[in-house]
């Protein structure tokens, strides 16, 4: 039977890689390490800290994980390999403890032979790593302040 | 039986220890006890929690503890 390229990448089984830790995240290592001779499109997300919240300025932030944090990231990134029938590669890392302003928080990155497949199933996989993996962030604002976000 | 249970990130903070030892029969009875001993931040917190029950999510509704070993409280999360 002949297959065209696409057809048949579709039927490899997708590498995936995820993690959950204190090393700093660098995106652009992460991008390189997934890439490869089928993929033509990668669509990376990169979530940063960011200076403001609710109008506040933030000054120092942390981020905590579950012990099973590391295996729950996994098993979406592996989830969304499997419901994206084009992806090719999947990738999650998750950094946690003390970070800086404009660090990097999240490295997620998704790869396919078109782009279509790898915007939906990124959006798809941050979205599920919101939801579903147990972390957890600490805002301590400038005026002293400090909040757990999205807790009372 | 006693078991353990574990606070993580705003419930370690209302709970004001990581972890402590207490005997109780069921997820009711835990969070009563939780709350009359802690008071009402933690209260609030246990309200909008989940709980892995030796790392298993437990279902909504009053379970029952029997042979459980470990509860860990999971406030909502904030990742990504």
């Amino acid at each position: 039977m002949h297959m065209t390229t696409d057809a048949a990448t579709r039927h490899v089984v997708a590498t995936v890689e995820a993690s959950v830790g204190a090393r700093e995240l660098d995106p652009a290592a992460v991008l390189e390490a997934v890439q490869g001779g089928a993929a033509g499109a990668a669509v990376l997300f990169a979530g940063i800290v960011r200076d403001h919240d609710h109008g506040r300025r933030v000054s120092d932030l942390e981020y905590e994980a579950h012990p099973s944090g590391g295996d729950v990231i996994g098993r979406i990134a592996r989830a969304v390999s499997a419901d994206h029938p084009d992806v090719l590669s999947v990738a999650a890392h998750h950094r946690v403890g003390s970070l800086a302003i404009g660090d990097v928080a999240l490295v997620a990155v998704v790869t396919s032979p078109h782009r279509r497949a790898s915007f939906e199933a990124c959006e798809d996989l941050v979205e599920r790593i919101k939801a579903g993996v147990p972390i957890w962030k600490r805002q301590v604002f400038d005026d002293g302040t400090e909040e757990w976000v999205n807790s009372p | 039986m006693s078991l353990v249970v574990r606070y993580f990130a705003s419930a370690r903070a209302a709970a004001g220890v990581p972890e402590e030892e207490l005997s109780v029969g069921s997820v009711t009875e835990l969070v009563e006890a939780l709350s009359a001993r802690h008071g009402d931040r933690l209260a609030s917190v246990l309200s909008v929690s989940s709980l892995l029950l030796d790392g298993q999510v437990a279902r909504a509704g009053n379970g029952s503890l029997a042979g459980v070993r470990q509860v860990d409280v999971l406030p909502p999360f904030a990742g990504g």
